[in-house]
């Protein structure tokens, strides 16, 4: 039976006490939102604080303020439901919505916040096992052993960032703001991941990550593209964002393309964007720019399905999400009959 | 002047009524075996072995007894009586002692106050293991040089027939190769009983399960107890699916609660319930047919591996039945068929809906489409040409007696309506698409497929097992009228045993109040809820109770009346004499009327050295056909209707018939689409709803179903079961349509997205099939050395029941009733 | 540790250790064995209740996280022998096989129909897909939705 192991729940009011009571407890202490991928993985023993400060009793982090025209603010605390269905999201910034929309089930999407799953621990198949397991092949770095047991050889954890909203946090120029007990910063998104499996994040433990700011959406469009078997549940095996920026004519003045579940941080395939600034999306285009954009995914043996698909789907799905925004006709038989 | 309506009993056979256990499971208020509680109750925990293959040379528990709150450990030491058990032989220790077979195995069990405590207390034993090498590929372990799993290596069962002349020529020839991988049952509610120790030394074990009598007469050696001391009480079952065939938790909470003198609850949780049932066998298939030109078929050659795992559990029989239906619900002149179950380090597998049946019907369907194709016929028109029907001859020379609707099933099935094209790329709801909810296509590269698949199995148990249910039946009146209590020990697991009981009591005996006694081991055998069997076996030794107790109701009417002649009949609460009403049932129910009947289903013959006898005693058909849609660039797929057409002989209750059918198509969707047992290294790495994929709402299609009702001769009003056909044949007819959508050929189950996106090719055989075993016949190894028990011995041993209850039941009534 | 619940409209206090989840409050503490536990970390919906009127898993909701909060359970749908339109169209439409997930997806579907009176299939799926059925192909689940919306008339359950 999975059984949480035993810690002291704190719930503060304010954020001032949060951070005090982080900072309090060191090393012991971490903090928890929603709790739909802290507690699966504490009861797993993937992680054993002996202090957890729950974030979801402070009011203030759970809302959402702002236009599209002027940015919008999202509170860290706000559920992944909320962030789905919002209306401003949703205008302004559809792929965070799309990508919401996309985590789990509607209840997790209850549970769940934006500021966790920003956060959401790496995955592996070596890793989400439970103690048993685990210890019956010998633990990997990422908790109580030594080794990769992906790539035995390696010095470093390969899980696999499997966030569905950091892609579109990143496409779309998001930042987040995070306070501690040296005070806040603002960092960008793509800044908050780092390119290691176990520290994953740029976050130091007792900083708090408060909100999400995303800048005036004037001019961009969006999409969120998630790879998953299932209709519902599965985290992502691939996840692409995409956000452009066009001018008149419909050139492409800005563009981000972001690919989630290929790394052990959300790729930001910069050359690939680069081919789109100040051109017209064409099929051919496009083309080029899914080959170029899928070559930073290098998926290993650590997620559902072969590798091989996994960076085939890489390609497919950046050119399915250009398809989308530039509004090009969808590939394929109509209806599919055959 | 009133035209006289006949009185009618409501809830009868053939009515939908609403299920017995409907609204205490709707309201929350139905327990199950993991609600279970009792006073000072303590929680059972079981350690497990990490290894698939290791000795163990020592244990340490010590740890674990000084941690306070830990009432008991026990190892394999503490066994009183037999050390080891098995559904049908006795060779899986009920804790190791010197070896581990499989990881997973159960080392060292425990009881503790309370559930964390019993945590902590299965992490202090410690156990020292000298890990050995481990077999855990099928073929390897029929290599001289493999490891032995057993002392008597590891062949498991060999079944070889031969029919007609398997050399016969044919004109045309098409040959494959087919793998099924590990499914699990994965039924909702995990695996969870609670034993009690009674005043007499005895044990109340309440528990889910799928046969009180053969858990009891596995348990009750181990427990060194007769078994009369021994009493099971079904729980609540989240069901089942062959999962609780064989024993799990309940040998070790007998012996906590005995040795603790308190009452003991073990409920495992999801990974261990992975761990402590068995699976469906994974299975690699050879197949040869031949045809003439114009389809007729002229023979089947099939070589068929499966792997049974570290213990036999019911191996022998899913072997059996592997091979006795790899040809199809076809005539097939001639047939060479050799099916071998082995013994590896693998985690053990056993029953699971379609036992057999789901892994040849995927092979021989696709070799169907195959032949199609080279033949250039249509794949319907092939399968009606060949179509078993009643007299046919089948491959192990066994005349099909009973209906055999074959041709009426694929016809209807092939009737139902299309679904109606996809709407165009891009115009669709995006959640009608491949990969379901998310925003995951939008029709892109969208192919349609349409495949279909026949197939057949065996209901109630076969080669000569002595298969047979008892029911008692007591007809009382109270201030409410007259009302029939049934007492059978017939397990519901969900599938609706106990309101087809209800519906058949009332149909008999003309009362619309019925009460179902809870099952227990106080009432003779029902055998299992298995092999689509109860409706049939427990149907009709209900109808024959009820039969008894009509009769004995009417010879007492027949004292009471001026003239005892006519013809009596009950119906709506009123006994009628010649259609008249002659009163109130309840007014010659001063003495309720009780009678107890056993039903046995028609004998069948084991299969002899060639394979030949008469193995089965009824068989039932269904035929699908899957409409599918693949994105060919993701290979994602979404099935867009499910057409079935099913013999169900007489449809008792329609609506259960169909949810059936529904949820049974559901686990062959699992198994053609995701669900795999991943195992490495004789490890399970999936062991958990997050990674064992099993169909959501958003995966199902609409299933269309069409029940064929030709009444099975000798049945209970001519039903038959149910319960597998429609996942025997779900898995080759979804995977039929993703060859039509792809052209791809999908030799291996469950398709996954890099076969169908054209980035895996298709499984080749690492070597040629495996010559048959030397020296094994017919019948199990196991067998030939002594291991037989369980199942086996359940009729042969006499059962004492207590006092005033005849010892052997079964022995009254037999020959069954028909209809 | 000492948590305070408003359960089902009266507040109910439970002695529990600190790792207790909601679900092991309800069932262990409180005797609601309504809520099931198939699963243990979220991926069934077998222990689907409403937290501060959320629909949320009870298996990961620590049991301090609900003090001082509101839950309601299946348990709290009907008083006695009455069933809630919902539960009556789950018995008629068939849609009860085992019964294990059957509470679980009893709330679901009341949460739907409280927040959508009509809802066609498509949005039906979608609010179910956290809560798995192995018994049913979920055929008969739809069935009862569409039944319990009809009879609801799209009057808030």
């Amino acid at each position: 039976m999975l059984r949480l192991p035993p810690f002291t729940y704190l719930a503060p009011r304010t954020l001032e006490q949060a951070v005090g009571q982080i900072g309090e407890a060191g090393p012991e202490g971490m903090l928890v939102a929603g709790g739909t991928d802290l507690y699966p993985n504490m009861k797993r023993r993937q992680f054993e604080p002996k202090v957890l400060v729950g974030l979801r009793g402070i009011r203030d982090l759970g809302r959402i303020s702002g236009t599209p025209a002027q940015g919008l603010a999202i509170g860290a605390c706000a559920t992944l439901a909320q962030v789905a269905s919002h209306p401003a999201v949703a205008e302004g910034y559809r792929a965070l919505a799309l990508a919401a929309g996309a985590v789990s089930t509607p209840p997790l999407r209850n549970m769940g916040t934006l500021g966790g799953n920003l956060c959401l621990d790496t995955r592996c198949n070596y890793y989400n096992q439970t103690y048993h397991w685990r210890k019956s092949i010998g633990f990997c770095m990422k908790k109580d052993g030594d080794i990769c047991l992906v790539a035995p050889g390696s010095p470093r954890c390969w899980a696999l960032s499997s966030t569905d909203a950091a892609p579109a946090a990143i496409a779309l120029g998001a930042r987040v703001r995070l306070v501690g007990a040296g005070g806040e910063r603002v960092v960008s998104a793509a800044d908050l991941y780092r390119d290691d499996g176990m520290r994953y994040l740029s976050k130091a433990p007792d900083e708090i990550l408060v909100d999400v700011i995303l800048p005036p959406a004037d001019g961009w469009r969006s999409t969120y593209w998630k790879l998953r078997r299932r209709g519902s549940f599965d985290f992502p095996i691939l996840g692409v964002a995409v956000a452009l920026r066009s001018g008149p004519g419909g050139v492409i003045e800005d563009a981000r393309i972001v690919l989630g579940a290929v790394a052990s941080r959300p790729v930001v395939a910069t050359r690939a964007a680069g081919l789109v600034m100040g051109q017209r999306l064409t099929a051919d285009l496009i083309g080029r720019v899914a080959q170029a954009a899928s070559e930073p995914a290098k998926p290993l043996d650590n997620a559902d399905l072969t590798i091989g698909y996994r960076k085939r789907m890489a390609r497919v799905y950046v050119e399915r999400a250009l398809r989308e925004l530039a509004g090009l006709p969808y590939d394929g038989a109509p209806g599919g009959a055959r | 002047m009133s035209v006289r309506t006949l009185p009618v009993t409501r809830g009868g056979i053939g009515e939908s009524v609403p299920r017995v256990d409907a609204v205490p499971k709707a309201k929350g208020t139905f327990l199950f075996a993991s609600d279970l509680w009792a006073e000072d109750m303590l929680w059972g925990f079981t350690v497990r072995s990490p290894h698939p293959h290791a000795r163990i040379r020592s244990i340490d528990v010590s740890g674990a007894l000084a941690h306070p709150g830990v009432r008991a450990v026990l190892l394999a030491g503490d066994v009183p009586g037999r050390k080891t058990y098995g559904l049908e032989f006795a060779d899986q220790p009920v804790l190791a002692w010197d070896r581990v077979r499989y990881a997973g195995e159960p080392v060292a069990i425990g009881a503790a106050e309370d559930p964390e405590t019993a945590r902590r207390a299965g992490e202090r034993i410690v156990v020292d293991y000298e890990v050995l090498p481990a077999v855990t590929d099928m073929a390897q372990a029929l290599r001289a040089d493999a490891p032995r799993v057993h002392d008597f290596g590891n062949v498991l069962r060999h079944v070889h027939i031969v029919h007609g002349d398997p050399d016969a020529p044919a004109d045309v020839w098409v040959e494959g190769y087919y793998e099924t991988a590990v499914q699990d049952q994965a039924p909702l509610g995990p695996e969870a009983g609670l034993a009690i120790p009674a005043p007499d030394g005895g044990v109340d074990l309440y528990v889910a399960t799928q046969w009180l009598h053969v858990d009891r007469q596995q348990i009750a050696p181990c427990l060194g107890l007769p078994a009369h001391k021994v009493r099971l009480h079904l729980a609540g079952v989240g069901g089942a699916f062959g999962a609780r065939e064989d024993l799990s938790m309940q040998i070790h909470a007998s012996l906590l609660a005995l040795r603790t003198g308190r009452p003991v609850k073990i409920a495992y949780g999801r990974e261990e319930s992975f761990l402590g049932h068995v699976h469906r066998h994974p299975a690699r298939i050879w197949m040869r047919h031949g045809a003439r030109r114009d389809g007729t078929l002229v023979c089947v050659r099939a070589r068929i591996l499966v792997d049974g795992g570290a213990y036999a559990s019911s191996s022998a029989a899913v072997i059996g039945n592997a091979s006795t239906f790899a040809c199809g619900p076809y005539e097939v002149p001639n047939a060479l068929v050799d099916g071998t179950a082995v013994y590896t380090h693998n985690p053990p597998c056993g029953a699971m809906r379609g036992f057999g049946a789901v892994q040849v019907c995927f092979a021989h369907e696709a070799q169907m489409d195959r032949l199609a194709r080279a033949l250039g016929r249509d794949p319907v028109e092939l399968r009606l040409r060949n179509a078993l029907r009643t007299s046919s001859v089948l491959p192990t020379g066994q005349v099909v007696r009973g209906s055999a609707p074959v041709a009426a099933v694929i016809r209807r099935c092939a009737a139902l309506p299309l679904p109606p094209e996809a709407p165009p790329a891009g115009r669709g709801d995006p959640r009608a698409y491949p990969g379901g909810c998310g925003n995951v296509s939008r029709g892109e590269r969208l192919r349609r497929g349409v495949g279909f698949a026949v197939g057949y199995k065996n209901i109630a148990y076969s080669e000569g097992f002595d298969d047979a249910s008892a029911a008692r039946v007591r007809l009382r009146a109270d201030a409410a009228g007259p009302i029939a209590e049934v007492r059978s020990a017939a397990a519901e697991v969900g599938q609706g045993i106990h309101t087809i009981l209800a519906q058949i009591a009332r149909t008999e005996l003309g009362v619309e109040r019925v009460a179902i006694l809870p099952p227990d081991t106080g009432v003779g055998s029902a055998g299992s809820t298995s092999a689509s069997r109860q409706t049939m076996m427990s149907g009709g030794a209900v109808q024959a109770a009820c039969a008894a107790v009509r009769e004995a109701l009417f010879a007492r009417v027949r004292r009471s009346l001026a003239r005892p002649r006519g013809e009596l009949r009950l119906a709506g609460g009123l006994v009628l004499l010649d259609g008249e009403p002659v009163g109130p049932i309840a007014a010659f129910l001063d003495e309720p009327v009780e009678a107890e009947r056993v039903y046995h289903h028609r004998p069948t013959r084991p299969l002899d050295a060639r394979g030949q006898g008469e193995p089965h005693a009824a068989f039932a058909f269904a035929a699908e056909r899957a409409v599918v849609e693949v994105d060919e660039e993701l290979g994602l797929v979404r099935v867009v209707q499910i057409a079935a057409a099913q013999d169900v002989g007489r449809a008792l209750h329609p609506q259960s018939v169909q949810g059936q059918i529904e949820g049974g198509t559901a686990q062959g969707l699992g198994l053609a689409l995701m669900e795999e047992l991943q195992l490495r290294d004789g490890r399970i790495r999936n062991a958990s709803f997050t990674d064992y994929l099993i169909p959501t709402i958003a995966d199902m299609p609409p299933v269309v179903s069409a029940l064929v009702e030709e009444p099975e001769p000798g049945a209970p009003y001519g039903a038959k079961g149910v319960g597998e056909p429609a996942t025997i044949v779900a898995t080759a007819a979804i995977v039929a349509a993703l060859r039509d959508a792809t052209g791809r050929e999908l030799n291996r189950v469950p398709v996954r997205p890099d076969d169908l996106a054209g980035l895996a090719p298709p499984v080749a055989p690492v070597a040629p099939p495996p010559p048959p075993p030397q020296g094994s016949g017919p019948e199990p190894v196991p067998w030939a050395h002594g291991l037989a028990t369980g199942q086996h011995e359940l009729l042969q041993e006499p059962a004492h029941e207590g006092a005033g209850e005849d010892p052997r039941p079964w022995e009254r009534t037999r020959g069954g009733t028909g209809s | 540790m000492r948590v305070r619940v408003r359960v089902n409209g009266a507040w109910r206090t439970a002695e529990v250790w600190p790792g207790a989840s909601l679900l092991a409050l309800l069932r262990d503490a409180l005797g609601l064995c309504g809520s099931k536990n198939a699963c243990e970390q979220g991926e069934c919906g077998s222990c689907s209740v409403w937290l501060d009127g959320e629909l949320v898993c009870a298996c990961l909701v620590l049991a301090a996280q609900a003090d001082g909060r509101e839950v309601r359970t299946v348990e709290g749908l009907t008083t006695g022998e009455d069933l809630h339109p919902v539960q009556r169209a789950f018995v008629e439409a068939g849609a009860v096989q085992c019964g294990f997930c059957t509470p679980g997806f009893v709330v679901a579907v009341v949460d739907l129909l409280s927040r959508d009176p009509d809802p066609d299939e498509p949005r039906i799926r979608e609010a179910l897909s956290g809560n798995l059925c192995r018994c049913t192909g979920y055929q008969k689940i739809l069935d009862a939705v569409r039944l319990a919306a009809s009879k609801l008339g799209g009057s808030s359950p």
